[in-house]
């Protein structure tokens, strides 16, 4: 029988109850200081992890937990590699591009995913591509070698259409709800990234080299409606993003993305909450996994708005909860 | 020879029915391990959906039973029709009870997932799985009818 | 009293002098300082409204930046900003108030402030650069006012000093010193006066007791 993720969506909907729920979000956002969102998070699933009120070490560790937990639950290991490699990629990235642009010392990096930091250092010395390298890793690899000019920025071009392939090179065949989730998630990537070319005043054919492949719209068709000024159109044209157009318009307008962020956030949080009804297969799994890591994130970014006394109007510009 | 049609409606009536309830077990049990393997509070729960795609093992097996008994104290000599009926008695508990229990299962692991997510709502997964077991009843009674 | 002199005239000639030339000293420098308070003033306020308005926007850089820095991970971040695409460059040079050379510092950026893939950054790390590399040369002009600024202060306080010690200390004394030695002096003509008119009061006796001695002897008949 095909993978059916029948004990992993068993223990998945029992742990989708230590997400945190509205009511708990409505009082972090009303946390007068730091110390008191600390204080409601220690009575939450973040609280077995938070020692000494080190929230970056609580974050990590929580993290760390739920990887554990994907990696026992899966029953098929490229959901595993989809969700790991991201991290291996972008270890990648910083360890490649130090080495490459004669940076001297080592530099920090995230704990690795599922390629040893070690593997990934020796790769661009070795001759013979390393096993571990998965093929696409190595072909960029290869790519990073053949640059004419070995500048940051071309490694980074080359890293960024790295990742992204590696999103979308095993993912969505598992199931079809991730690639819809995918695909709408590059999209937005995508059209964030013309809008940002855009207003840092790059050309067109400059800003479609750093478009991504992927997503639903094409990269010279975002291209040209960035051009164009058509771009609000064209993403409200876009399958799942239609209400986004207006979002896009005013970030462009105002320079300042927070709601852009916010709304295609609140999109892909509604798509995962879709993909959690399902019984069979890996998509609850998966929509646990990237739920807790969009949780994470929503944390760091409510506490740093807490530390640096933000008000509770601007941060609720950015967060999509509450 | 014809003794053998016959019993091979025993044989489908225990097999099929027994095979059904083995894999919709199979499948609610490891979805409740799930749970169970997060909050062990809700077994009480759990127990009931897990157990009810094992009842088309039960009918199969009684219908099995029961046919049987009359394989044995029949005359066979007497109705050359009998081991046909005997056969045809055997098939709808059979078939009821293998594509119920699965499907039951099906309901029953949706049901456990609700029964984690929303405990309030637990008896009403039992209740949706109950409606499939309706018809491995219907498939028994049927069964049970045309016992010759 | 400070200035101690022999009480001659002389002196006062000499010390007559100095105190006219404090006067005329006292005077330029006093004029100087009002100058040195009006490019103060001037200087000031530029730097206020300049300081106001960076701090207004870096307010903003920074509040766009404390998104960036909590959506994102801190090794992307240290990642992202570990090569600068951007150089700039400083000149430097003077421009003089006056006794006064003051800096003036001035910035040429090149290059994109944006050199970091695109899919691990966030927008709002744009912004904030963008801001950042807006105001850097304002924080440069700003620097160079704000020595000039101190530079100015220095000289004001030492002018004044100057002034206050002329006004205060030099002139008064010299003036006191002027005033002793005229009395002094004129102390020394009334005793010169006085022991004048004494000696020429016995001078007077000494003439008339003589004269009474030659009367005396005229009157009685002569022995020789």
């Amino acid at each position: 029988m095909k993978s059916l993720f029948l004990f992993a969506n068993g223990r998945v909907s029992a742990l989708e109850k230590d997400l945190l729920p509205p009511r708990m979000w409505q009082m972090l956002l009303s946390a007068r200081d730091v110390e008191e969102a600390g204080r409601l998070l220690a009575d939450t699933w973040y609280g077995r992890f938070l020692q000494g009120g080190n929230f970056e070490n609580c974050f990590e560790q929580a993290a760390q937990a739920i990887e554990q937990e994907l990696m026992e639950l899966s029953e098929d290991p490229a959901l595993v590699r989809g969700i790991l490699h991201r991290r291996d990629v972008r270890n990648a990235r910083y360890i490649w591009k130090a080495a490459l642009s004669g940076h001297p010392s080592p530099v920090e990096t995230e704990r690795p995913g599922l390629i040893p930091l070690d593997v990934l250092r020796s790769a661009l010395t070795d001759s013979e591509p390393a096993p571990e390298l998965p093929a696409l890793m190595s072909r960029s690899l290869e790519e990073i070698r053949s640059l004419q000019e070995l500048s940051p920025a071309a490694i980074d071009s080359v890293m960024d259409r790295l990742a992204a392939a590696m999103e979308m090179e095993e993912l969505p065949g598992m199931y079809p709800g991730f690639a819809s989730f995918l695909a709408a998630r590059m999209d937005i990537l995508n059209f964030g990234i013309a809008a940002r070319c855009r207003l840092a005043g790059m050309d067109r054919t400059a800003s479609e080299q750093l478009l991504l492949e992927g997503g639903t719209r094409k990269p010279a068709e975002i291209a040209q409606a960035a051009s164009s000024g058509a771009l609000p159109a064209l993403i409200s044209d876009t399958v799942e993003l239609e209400s986004l157009g207006s979002v896009l318009r005013d970030a462009i307008a105002e320079k300042s993305f927070l709601e852009y962020s916010r709304e295609s956030e609140r999109i892909l949080l509604g798509m995962l909450d879709t993909g959690a009804f399902a019984v069979f297969g890996p998509a609850p799994l998966a929509a646990f996994v990237i739920k807790k890591e969009y949780e994470i994130s929503h944390l760091r970014i409510l506490l740093a708005a807490k530390a640096a006394r933000l008000e509770r109007s601007r941060l609720l510009r950015r967060l999509p909860r509450g | 020879m014809n003794e053998l049609i016959a019993y091979s409606g025993v044989v489908l009536a225990a097999a099929l029915s027994g095979i059904g309830s083995a894999i919709g077990v199979g499948l609610v049990g490891r979805a409740a391990a799930g749970v169970l393997s997060v909050d062990p509070k809700k077994f009480g729960k759990l127990l009931l959906l897990v157990a009810l795609p094992g009842t088309q093992g039960i009918y199969g097996f009684v219908i099995a039973f029961l046919l049987l008994g009359r394989i044995q104290g029949a005359d066979m000599a007497a109705d050359p029709s009998f081991v046909w009926k005997a056969f045809l008695a055997g098939c709808p508990v059979a078939f009821t009870g293998l594509l119920s229990a699965i499907h039951q299962a099906k309901v029953g692991v949706s049901g456990v997932a609700l029964a984690a997510k929303q405990p309030a709502d637990a008896a009403k997964g039992l209740i949706l799985a109950v409606f499939v077991e309706f018809y491995a009843i219907l498939g028994f009674l049927v069964s049970f009818l045309m016992l010759p | 009293m400070a200035i101690q002199a022999r009480a001659t005239r002389m002196e006062l000639l000499h010390l007559r002098k100095r105190a006219a030339l404090a006067r005329r000293g006292h005077k330029l420098l006093k004029d100087k300082l009002d100058e040195l308070m009006r490019q103060f003033k001037i200087l000031l306020s530029e730097y206020l409204g300049a300081r106001q308005s960076l701090e207004a926007k870096l307010e903003t850089a920074y509040r766009e930046f404390i998104f960036a820095r909590a959506s994102m991970r801190e090794e992307s971040l240290s990642d992202a900003l570990r090569y600068p695409g951007a150089v700039a460059t400083v000149t430097t040079s003077t421009r003089r108030v006056m006794n006064l050379t003051l800096p003036v510092f001035d910035i040429a950026m090149t290059g994109s402030y944006i050199n970091y893939g695109m899919f691990d950054t966030t927008p709002e790390l744009d912004r904030s650069l963008e801001v950042y590399s807006e105001v850097l040369p304002e924080v440069v002009r700003l620097a160079g006012q704000e020595k000039a600024i101190g530079i100015l202060a220095g000289e004001i306080d030492r002018t004044r000093r100057r002034v206050n010690a002329l006004e205060y200390i030099l002139i008064p004394e010299l003036v006191e010193a002027v005033a002793a030695i005229r009395l002094k002096l004129d102390e020394m003509e009334r005793g010169n006066l006085t022991r004048l008119m004494k000696v020429k009061k016995m001078t007077e006796q000494r003439r008339e007791a003589a004269d009474a001695v030659l009367k005396a002897a005229a009157g009685r008949p002569s022995t020789g």
